[in-house]
């Protein structure tokens, strides 16, 4: 009984509310059963070559068998441990710098912007205190996407934070430079960038780039443009008394800028920020157009060996639920936070 | 002595001109820089320099154009072929983005719970998810989802639908269709001035004039008029089937299909939450105020909501249809023979000469975006709240 | 008095060492190799024969083989090689930076590149030629009867303008769809996107495996073009230009005179042919004028095998390819491959 008056209101209220609810059941049940089938009743799960799968489902074999793969790229299968360990590290690091319940704020944040990227960095590359040397070219799959994102986000952040600082200065050269830098990068297509920076930058300096860096490089420059706008969003919601006040304490611009300005316009700025970053880790699936395999390209790649030949579509399935869920989680990281600014403003 | 040079230091605005010139001249100094060992690297690799490429013979083919192009013609020529390219699919997806996302975006806040679960699950699925993974799938769904020339389509034997593309009739020779636009300008203006009557006789008698059925038929009905009749007077090439294909007549190739339909849905999920947000932000007073003025639902949600949401909307929606311009450039990644793909692809590789490419299609991209924030910015100022 | 002279005999050793020294031309790119201690070679993204890694990463092909065997020359060790692939696009920017000391990746040597590019072709060690594959159902034999079909190629590629022209002459007219990348047009074509994909026959060969259903596909034998390929430098530095033309002639020449891998240790000790005798580096100092050890050639052939034994272990007859050698005969045998004597 309260079922049928809740579906009554929710669902049938009136005569276009009724057509509607029964158009959306017909497209969920068109489209949903084959989807499942096709996904799980039907798809192979079991085995180790292409015999395995048939052809009404999809061939989960494929992903299994190519999984290390996609996961590390041809980084040595001894030494895959070490991208657990980093992987591990950034997820800790990650959490106790991001949620709000934790203690110890002070410390996470400079763990995360200062100290894991060595440590990363060591754990990853290798070559002293013990690791082996492992060459950039054979890293890939996963490891290789998050690394990009995590670099190119922790480099651009303190050169968004200076060209925001830079476009609401008073000085007008400074001001000049960084807005023109900003909508430089804003204004172009990051594929662009990436074929840029991939193909210019051997030229323009005089010492060769690894080409993992180039894209890094790449990546940064355009992130770091859209950081600066969600900063400077930040900066402008930060009153103007707080600059008056600071200057009546007698700080000077920078002590002013760092002591009382950032740490407000920052948080503020928080989600904006959240949604650069997951931005970010979108686009650099566009590195396989310069022939780095990240996650999709080496999915892509995968598909093309004549051993699994034609099972792409589970590949970019694969790629994209790993996306999703990354992305998906950093967006409502994002959104509780947007909340909470709210509600601590109406106060 | 030392006190003077002092207090000169100590001047507020003698370091501000000292920090700047210091940054200026940073910035000169590395932009030099990286520009003199370009130059002397590509002497020193005996790479060749200069724009006269641009009016070498191509020599490359391109499935989709809409400005006449052969391989005989120039460079510059396909530069142009893939600006047009990026024109079409980006102004279309824009257009159909915007009518996707404002369906979406209301039915999101929908009373029915099955439209809202719905849209809202459409609007998570597409934001998380690289546009990469999209174009690939649309195209190989695409090309997948339609049958092969022999059991193409078809309808009235003059269009086709097949793997290969929509065949439609096309004009023998020339542009006729020229007049559609010119008929579609006639069709604006003849709206703007009957507004303004509907307006001026409002404010006189009180009567309503209903402009909106009117203003429509005015600016769909004169260009239709004009394209019926310019479609029954020019000669049309009709598709025809031929050995491996259909010949004549215009196609729309599916690498079109596939980079309209992936920008679309996903700009669409985009779009969607900034009408949701910018109608979010009407204030409840506004509808009940509205309602209390006598004003009906329709007119409601016309003259009171939607102007004041689109305030709040047009900035982030400039920002998504300058996203959408850029996204085109991932048509390069299924063939579609857009300016990256064309010019920074083909063309880069007949020539070799990648700053010059690279630099003119960053000046490309920089001035069509330019042009877009101009024109929302005008639309902007426009529509903002005239405070007194 | 002894002082003296030790020390004029020391300024004359000096100057002794320094003409030594001085008879070396300086090649920056080997003494950067040996310094390195690998060679950095760049081929191509994923080529079955040709340059292919497999799912552990290790390369195998022809162009690679010559990585290899040049990699033994200048420092002894086939497997000192570092590979780079590289996409149609980027093949030029990476080898014109300094970011590989060379290219081994099917790419066609032509006029302009030679001429605009500042690249130099260093010899022939695939006669590729352009053609198609297409689907048997579609009852083509000859490219003349594929009037109004669809064409998949990559983008840049000579092949893209090769096919162009070769229409526009016979008055065809063919819609070519370009890819940025082989594989995508490969996975087009698969997807009956096209009637037809364009490459070389020997790339077709082995692209052919990236197909769904292989045998559904028929590789066209008439060719409409020309397309040597072979290895390509910078620029630059003769005498390492002189080093890859050399390595690639001695893994002819060696096929010609019957070394092998097998045989060369052999054929060392026991020959009394001077021009064997002077590839194996027995007779004369070359290597060593050359900036190398005398061994040079003699390391190339025993770790990577003549032309002949590279070419059936990856694109011939040992190999899935299949590919009879064609145009890439030796000359003595009917076929257009040559070396310039070593005399």
């Amino acid at each position: 009984m309260k079922a049928l008056a809740w579906a009554r209101a929710n669902l049938f209220a009136t005569w276009i509310d009724a057509a509607i609810t029964l158009a959306c059941i017909w497209v969920v049940w068109r489209f949903l059963p084959p989807l499942l089938d096709w996904t799980i009743f039907k798809a192979a799960w079991l085995g180790d070559d292409r015999s395995a799968c048939s052809a009404g489902g999809a061939c989960w074999v494929f992903i299994r068998a190519r999984f290390d793969q996609f996961m590390y790229g041809l980084y040595p299968a001894a030494q895959t441990w070490r991208i657990d360990i980093a992987g591990a590290l950034l997820v800790i690091l990650g959490v106790w710098a991001g949620w709000r319940r934790l203690p110890g704020k002070r410390y996470a944040i400079p763990a995360v912007l200062v100290v894991y990227p060595f440590v990363g960095i060591w754990l990853l590359l290798g070559g002293f205190g013990g690791l082996p040397y492992v060459e950039t070219r054979q890293w890939g799959g996963l490891m290789l996407t998050v690394f990009m994102t995590v670099y190119a986000g922790i480099f651009a952040f303190p050169l968004g934070v200076l060209l925001a600082l830079g476009r609401q200065s008073n000085l007008p050269v400074i001001r000049t430079i960084s807005v023109a830098f900003i909508e430089f990068w804003r204004g172009v297509p990051i594929i662009a960038v990436i074929f840029l920076a991939s193909l210019l930058l051997p030229l323009i300096l005089p010492i060769n780039v690894d080409r993992l860096i180039r894209a890094v490089v790449g990546l940064t420059l355009v992130i770091a443009a859209y950081m600066a706008e969600a900063i400077r969003g930040g900066l402008q919601a930060v009153p103007k008394g707080q600059y008056e006040a600071a200057a009546a304490l007698g700080l000077g611009y920078w002590r002013a800028t760092i002591l009382i300005v950032l740490p407000q316009a920052l948080r503020i700025s928080l989600p904006a920020l959240a949604n650069e970053f997951i931005a970010l880790s979108k686009n650099t699936t566009l590195v396989l157009i310069v022939s780095l395999f990240d996650l999709l390209g080496i999915v892509h790649a995968a598909s093309a060996d004549p051993k699994w030949v034609g099972y792409n579509v589970e590949g970019y399935v694969f790629a994209g639920t790993i996306f999703w869920f990354a992305c998906f989680a950093m967006s409502r990281w994002s959104a509780s936070l947007e909340r909470r600014l709210g509600a601590a403003r109406s106060h | 002595m030392t006190a003077a040079l002092r207090r000169w230091f100590y001047d507020a605005r003698v370091r501000a001109w000292i920090s700047q010139a210091a940054v200026a001249g940073a910035m000169f100094g590395t932009i030099w820089y990286f520009v003199a060992n370009a130059s002397e690297n590509m002497v020193k690799a005996g790479i060749a320099s200069g724009f006269d490429f641009l009016w070498r013979t191509s020599g490359i083919d391109v499935p989709f154009k809409i400005v006449d192009y052969t391989p005989q013609n120039n460079i510059v020529d396909l530069l142009w072929v893939g600006v047009a390219n990026t024109l079409l699919v980006s102004l279309l997806g824009m257009a159909l983005a915007t009518i996707l996302g404002f369906l979406i975006g209301i039915a999101r806040l929908s009373k029915n719970f099955l439209l809202r679960g719905l849209a809202t699950g459409f609007v998570e699925f597409v934001r998380n998810i690289p546009l990469l993974l999209f174009v690939f799938f649309w195209y190989f769904g695409v090309i997948r989802a339609l049958p092969p020339p022999r059991d193409s389509f078809g309808a009235f034997d003059t269009f086709f639908l097949n793997n290969r593309g929509l065949y439609v009739p096309a004009p023998t020779e020339g542009h006729p269709f020229a007049a559609v636009s010119v008929a579609f300008a006639i069709g604006v203006a003849l709206f703007l001035v009957l507004r303004a009557w509907a307006v001026k006789r409002q404010a006189a008698t009180g009567k309503i004039f209903p402009i909106w059925a009117a203003g429509t038929a005015l600016i769909v009905g004169v260009p239709l008029a004009a394209a019926i009749v310019v479609a029954l007077t020019t000669s049309w090439s009709v598709p025809v089937r031929g050995g491996f294909n259909f010949r004549g007549g215009f196609v729309l190739v599916p690498e079109f299909v596939a980079l309209l339909a992936a920008l679309v849905t996903y700009t669409a999920g985009f779009v969607a939450e900034v009408v949701r947000g910018g109608i979010l932000a009407v204030g409840k007073g506004q509808k009940e105020a509205a309602a209390s003025l006598g004003l009906t639902p329709g007119q409601t949600l016309r003259l009171i909501v939607v102007p004041q949401a689109l305030r709040v909307m047009v900035p982030p929606m400039t920002s998504q249809y300058l996203n959408l311009l850029k996204n085109s450039s991932f048509g390069a990644a299924i063939a579609y023979p857009e300016i990256v793909s064309v010019f920074m692809g083909s063309a880069l590789n007949a020539t070799g000469q990648a700053i010059e490419i690279i630099a003119i299609t960053l000046a490309i991209y920089l001035v069509a975006g330019l042009a877009v924030s101009m024109f929302m910015n005008w639309y902007n100022a426009r529509i903002a709240l005239v405070t007194r | 008095m002894f002082r003296r002279l030790a020390a004029s005999a020391a300024l004359m050793l000096c100057f002794a060492g320094a003409a030594s020294a001085q008879q070396l031309t300086p090649s920056p790119t080997l003494d950067a190799i040996k310094a390195r201690g690998h060679l950095e070679c760049g081929v191509h993204l994923g080529l079955p024969g040709f340059s292919f890694a497999d799912d552990k990463g290790v390369w195998q092909g022809i162009d690679v083989d010559f990585c290899k065997a040049l990699a033994a020359a200048i420092l002894g060790d086939a497997t000192k090689v570092k590979y780079t692939p590289t996409s149609v696009q980027q093949r030029w920017p990476i080898l014109q930076s300094g970011q590989v000391d060379l290219l081994s990746r099917n790419t066609t040597i032509t006029f302009s590149r030679n001429a605009s590019l500042g690249v130099n072709f260093l010899g022939i060690n695939f006669y590729e030629g352009q053609t198609f594959i297409v689907r048997k159902k579609a009852n083509i034999s000859k490219p003349d009867e594929m009037d109004g079909a669809t064409v998949c190629v990559a983008a840049g590629s000579t092949e893209e303008k090769q096919a162009t022209d070769w229409f526009a002459e016979r008055g065809k007219k063919v819609t070519i769809v370009n890819f940025q990348r082989n594989d995508d047009a490969i996975a087009a074509y698969d997807a009956e996107r096209c009637d037809a994909y364009t490459a070389g026959f020997g790339a077709l060969a082995g692209q052919r495996s990236k197909l769904k259903a292989p045998d559904d596909h028929v590789i066209l034998t008439q060719l409409i073009s020309n397309d040597p390929q072979g290895p390509t430098v910078r620029y630059g530095d003769e005498r390492y230009q002189a080093v890859v033309r050399w390595v690639l002639n001695g893994m002819i020449a060696a096929e010609h005179f019957g070394i092998t891998s097998k045989n060369v240790d052999e054929m060392r000790r026991s020959s009394t042919n001077g021009e064997v005798r002077r590839i194996l580096g027995v007779e004369g100092n070359f290597g060593q004028m050359l900036g190398l050890s005398n061994d040079w050639l003699y390391n190339a052939i025993k770790q990577v095998g003549n032309y002949g034994e590279s070419y059936e272990r990856t694109v011939g007859m040992d190999s899935p390819l299949k590919l009879p050698r064609g145009p890439n005969q030796l000359w003595t045998k009917g076929g257009l491959l040559f070396t310039s004597p070593f005399q």
